[in-house]
């Protein structure tokens, strides 16, 4: 007799979808899963039969045949436990047929036949096309947090049974259980509560670091990756741990990506009840480029890259990874995703993280304070090698960072503290969705060019920074984008946009959906008030007749960047020069002063 | 008899005929109308005061050439001595005042002093009283209260006036140690940080600081003292002071003009505080304008007030450097911090280093030079030994030498002028190509390396502008980019 019970498998960040044959004839006993099963698959044998056995089932003398199709993907996991028991009991005529029918199942079994959770609940759930699924009580949260549809839980195997064949109410879903996940945290609108900076440590405990606060501000902002090149001491971690704090909540579509990548990695329970909080992420500087980046055998883990998806990867030590681990990065940055391939298979993650990263001027982390660096010049230009070009091309913002004076360490007077920061940087973010990206670092190049309009000032500083060599193409984007958020800041900071209005931005409105869902949200009405302004104080230059549904293709008004942007986008890449300048710091100062003024 | 003390030291020495004299109110005001008088030098005014009672020689002159001065019952309270009008008139016509003071100047005087009635009349006393209405003290050459390490000074004050707390002449003798700090008005702000910072140490060692309440420097070095006080005021210390160590050091300020008239405008309010904790002193009378010749002169009652000079900050020329030659004179030791070879605000402090003067780093050096440890208690046997004995050279001066100081205070005139130009012009009158905000961004900038935000914070100015202006800055060669730093290359 054959059986086809539905189930997934793990697969990457998303799940595929399993069905699970049981073939059961006469013939010698025995039993065989074939499909690529990977060890913890073969092994459910010895657990299936154990389970059955002490649920009060029947263990059939026949000969099974398990098969996972589509038999050509590998398997793994122990979450196929419980629909190859079920197959057998169908398979063997101890449950009717129509009880699995349009079900999906998923579990691990123990020998005392309870149901055990696995990871990756949440992706495999979503690909299960089945009206209704039952998973383990463990997951029943994960699993309802990203599943539309009806979704079941019991204890154990023989509970399972009983409510299969309706001989027993399905157990209630507890209330905690189902109220979560991003889907109904977006939908009610309030993020439950949710108000930055989301238990992140606050920004009001830093003291001084004008420069770092203003760049982790505009980092946050523009969704820029930012590099802090600083001696220890100078707060480059605690500035980091506060970026996320900053961050707007994240919206659904985005949350549930996140849980998905959580889940498949197995650790749903770190992102809780609180779906819609950006991650932080923060892998010590040992890390594998498969820890970083996602990969493994037959179970692809998504990698630290993945688990900061819509957050903050914060590389402390940058200087300390190495060099395979770093470069391994470079590519996820520009794409967004990581593409993870092996020889049989390959996965893509998502990875659209803002990148952070601390590291040390030179190896004994003096190099800031001129003159201080007891360094020799071939350990500074070694240590600096470890940040290749390409990469050190790809942080918009390299700020440099000096360690706060006495005076800004004990002083009392209270420093501004996250809320109000991540007020301005929801209304940057909202003029960025109004140009139709998520934020200004992630608009697409050809369009940059009618966003941004420098003036004469600006452009002749670029042109000089450009003919100087400090500048390169790519650097000249990345300026342009920088300055463009600096704009933006200006724009908020002039106090244009109340305070009250940015508020309902962050609370209520950033949740719920996108821009393209609805033309009116909050936010885009702010932003286009805020562009309008723009274009007002610009001398005219507002298009005047603009419809509401305009915004949504990105009708952005050009904003007019000055020199002062400009400059202080440049400013903020300074950090760059203490590494490059590492190799000729010694020679060059001289060599250049004898060829220039003297 | 009358004798003429060769040796002008003396009358700083106990028993000496004025020492005991305590400054009556009568005597006060004549020393502060006889200051007012026409060329009343105070050389001359010094050489009558180191002679005879203010009181006396009001009534010398007043009475005038050829008359006796049978001194009736009006002068009863100064109960002077019958022979002191021969005396005073004696001094005037000798070589006692550099050269015999004119028959008309003396006439001048005779008529002025006549007008303003006798000694202890209504007249004089309104002088006083309206100085004192003011919140004036007036000390002079022989009162007990004038400070002491000025009584054998030749080329000294003869007058003071003084605004400052009560008691506060008490804090100049010479059992205090006093240090003077200058430096040049143009000074960066590193040599500003460095005055402040060795000011408010040397006060918490117990350290009287001088200065001359000018910009740059000067008002650094006041502002380190005050924020000594503020400071110890807050925990207290003021009251506790004297208990286990020496009290705090006072800010004393010597001004080159009249105490009514603060100048520069812009240190009105640390002229206040200066006065309220320390004092402010000046030998002019008030309504006298701060003069370019004024300055150069006040510069000498600074170095007599002091242990030791220190030199922040000063070009090849300028006013510090005429400090520094009135120290040298009094044998007074000199100290110089040193700065960039490429910082023209410390090229004078440099060529006084090449020159062998004692250089200071930190606090800890100067009070090396002053002998004292950090608690501000002596150290027998160390300090600066200077040439000879302290204050020797001018004691040791004939008038001829005064004669050259003062003509070469002279010819040092014009290095004064640009006292009187607006501050935050260092360019001589040159035609600046630069906006308010680019010499507000470049004086922000050091000589050496200066980051970025070390900038926006002196400035206050937004990181973007700043940005910009160092941009702008570069461009026009005036400071480079040197590792994310930025340094200063010339002077604009």
């Amino acid at each position: 007799m054959l059986a086809k019970i539905a189930s997934a498998v793990p697969f990457g960040a998303d799940g595929t979808a399993v069905t699970v044959e049981v073939h059961a004839s006469t013939g010698l006993p025995g039993f065989t899963i074939v499909g690529l099963p990977d060890a913890s698959c073969r092994e459910s044998r010895d657990r299936v039969r154990a389970a059955i056995l002490s649920s009060g089932f029947r263990w059939p003398q026949l000969h099974v045949t398990v098969n996972l199709a589509p038999s050509s993907l590998r398997k793994g996991g122990a979450g196929l436990d419980l629909p190859i028991a079920l197959g057998l009991l169908v398979a063997s005529g101890q449950l009717p047929g129509s009880a699995t029918a349009d079900r999906g199942f998923i579990g691990e079994l123990g020998l005392d036949g309870a149901l055990r959770p696995v990871a990756g609940i949440a992706p495999m759930a979503a690909v299960m096309g089945q009206q209704s699924i039952v998973v383990p009580p463990g997951c029943l949260a994960e699993a309802v947090a990203l599943r539309p549809g009806h979704v079941d839980s019991a204890a154990s195997l023989a509970e399972l049974v009983a409510c299969l064949q309706e001989e027993q109410r399905w157990p209630e879903i507890p209330r905690a259980a189902a109220s979560g996940g991003p889907r109904r945290q977006g939908a009610d609108g309030g993020g439950a509560g949710e108000a930055p900076p989301y238990g992140f440590p606050d920004l009001c405990d830093v003291r001084g670091q004008a420069l770092g606060r203003r760049a982790i501000e505009l980092a946050a902002a523009g969704g820029h990756h930012l590099l802090m090149v600083g001696p220890p001491g100078s707060g480059k971690t605690m500035l980091a741990q506060r970026l996320p704090g900053l961050l707007p909540l994240l919206d659904p579509d985005r949350a549930i990506e996140v849980s998905k990548v959580f889940s498949a990695a197995g650790m749903a329970g770190d992102r809780g009840a609180r779906p819609l909080v950006p991650p932080f992420r923060a892998p010590h500087h040992g890390a594998s480029p498969v820890a970083l980046v996602g990969g493994g055998t037959a179970w692809m883990r998504p990698g630290e890259l993945s688990l900061a998806h819509g957050g903050v990867l914060f590389l402390d030590e940058m200087g300390e990874f190495p060099v395979s681990v770093l470069e391994a990065l470079r590519q996820p940055l520009e794409e967004r995703v990581v593409h993870v391939s092996r020889a049989r298979q390959s996965v893509i993650f998502p990875a659209d993280v803002l990148l952070v990263a601390a590291m040390n001027p030179c190896p004994c982390g003096s190099a800031g304070t001129p003159g201080a660096c007891r360094c020799t010049p071939s350990e500074r230009s070694r240590y600096a090698r470890r940040l290749s070009g390409p990469l050190l091309d790809r942080f918009d913002i390299a700020v440099r960072l000096a360690s706060p004076s006495p005076d800004e360490l004990l002083s009392s007077a209270p420093a501004a503290g996250s809320t109000e920061a991540a007020k301005r940087v929801a209304l940057v973010r909202a003029m960025a969705r109004s140009r139709g990206a998520i934020s200004n670092a992630e608009i697409r190049r050809s369009r940059i060019d009618e966003i941004v309009a420098l003036d004469a000032g600006a452009r002749r500083l670029l042109e000089r920074s450009l003919r100087s060599g400090r500048l390169s193409g790519r650097g000249l984007d990345r300026v342009r984008r920088v300055a463009l958020t600096i704009a933006d800041y200006e724009l908020v900071d002039s106090g244009k946009v109340a305070a009250s209005e940015a508020l309902a931005l962050i609370g209520a409105c950033e949740p719920r959906g996108g821009i393209a869902a609805d033309g009116g949200t909050a936010e885009g009405a702010m932003a286009d008030r805020a562009m309008a302004d723009r274009g007002t104080a610009q001398g005219g230059t507002a298009q005047g007749g603009r419809a509401d549904g305009g915004r949504a293709d990105g009708a952005g008004v050009p904003v007019v960047v000055t020199a002062e942007h400009v400059a202080e986008a440049l400013e903020l890449r300074s950090g760059r020069e203490l590494l490059e300048g590492g190799s000729g710091a010694g020679s060059g100062q001289w060599s250049r002063a004898a060829g220039g003024e003297w | 008899m009358t004798r003429v003390p060769d040796d002008l030291n003396g009358a700083a020495r106990p028993g000496n005929r004025y020492k005991k004299r305590s400054g009556s109110d009568v005597e006060r005001a004549c020393a502060a109308a006889l200051a007012g008088l026409p060329k009343m030098y105070p050389y001359r005014l010094r050489a009558l005061l180191s002679r005879r009672a203010p009181s006396e020689i009001w009534e010398a002159l007043r009475r005038g050439r050829g008359q006796a001065v049978p001194l009736g019952a009006e002068a009863a309270p100064c109960r002077p001595d019958p022979a002191a009008g021969a005396v005073v008139l004696q001094v005037l016509e000798s070589g006692e005042c550099l050269r015999p003071v004119p028959a008309e100047v003396i006439a001048q005087w005779h008529d002025s002093t006549a007008r303003m009635g006798p000694a202890h009349g209504p007249g004089l006393a309104g002088v006083l009283a309206s100085a004192t209405r003011r919140g004036m003290d007036v000390t002079y050459l022989g009162d007990e209260r004038f400070p002491e390490r000025l009584r054998g000074d030749l080329e000294g004050p003869a007058v003071l006036w003084v605004v400052g707390f009560p008691g506060v002449l008490a804090t100049t003798e010479a059992s205090v140690p006093s240090v003077a700090i200058v430096g040049t008005r143009g000074a960066t702000y590193q040599g500003r940080e460095v005055a402040r910072g060795l000011a408010n140490e040397l006060a918490e060692a117990g350290v009287n600081v001088v200065s001359g309440l000018a910009l740059g420097i000067d008002a650094a070095a006041h502002q380190g003292v005050l924020s000594a006080w503020g400071s110890a005021s807050l925990s207290g210390a003021r009251e506790e002071g004297g208990q286990s160590r020496r009290p705090m050091g006072v800010p004393l300020a010597v001004v080159a003009g009249g105490l009514d008239i603060p100048y520069p405008p812009q240190n009105a309010g640390l002229w206040r505080s200066v006065a309220g904790n320390g004092a402010v002193m000046s030998e002019h009378p008030p309504g006298i304008r701060p003069h370019a010749r004024r300055f150069a002169e006040r510069n000498r009652i600074i170095a007599g007030l002091s242990d030791l000079v220190v030199v922040v900050e000063s070009r090849s020329r300028g006013g510090a450097m005429l400090t520094v030659e009135a120290a040298e004179r009094r044998g007074i030791p000199v100290c110089a911090v040193p700065g960039s070879v490429r910082n023209p605000a410390a090229q004078g402090t440099n060529a006084l280093l090449v020159d062998g003067c004692t250089p200071v780093r930190d606090t800890e050096d100067v009070l090396v030079a002053l002998a004292l440890d950090l608690q501000g208690r002596l150290q027998p046997g160390a300090g600066l030994r200077c040439e000879g004995s302290r204050r020797a050279a001018v004691a040791r001066g004939p008038g001829g030498q005064l004669h050259d100081e003062r003509g070469r205070v002279e010819s040092l005139r014009d290095e004064y002028a640009g006292h009187m130009q607006p501050p935050g012009e260092p360019g001589r009158g040159a035609k600046s190509p630069l906006s308010p905000r680019h010499v507000q961004v470049l004086e922000a900038l050091d000589w050496g390396p200066t980051p970025t935000e070390v900038v926006q914070g002196r400035t206050g100015l937004a990181l973007g502008a700043v940005a910009a202006a160092l941009e702008d800055l570069e461009e026009l060669g005036a400071c480079r980019r040197e590792a994310g730093c930025w340094e200063r290359l010339r002077e604009y």
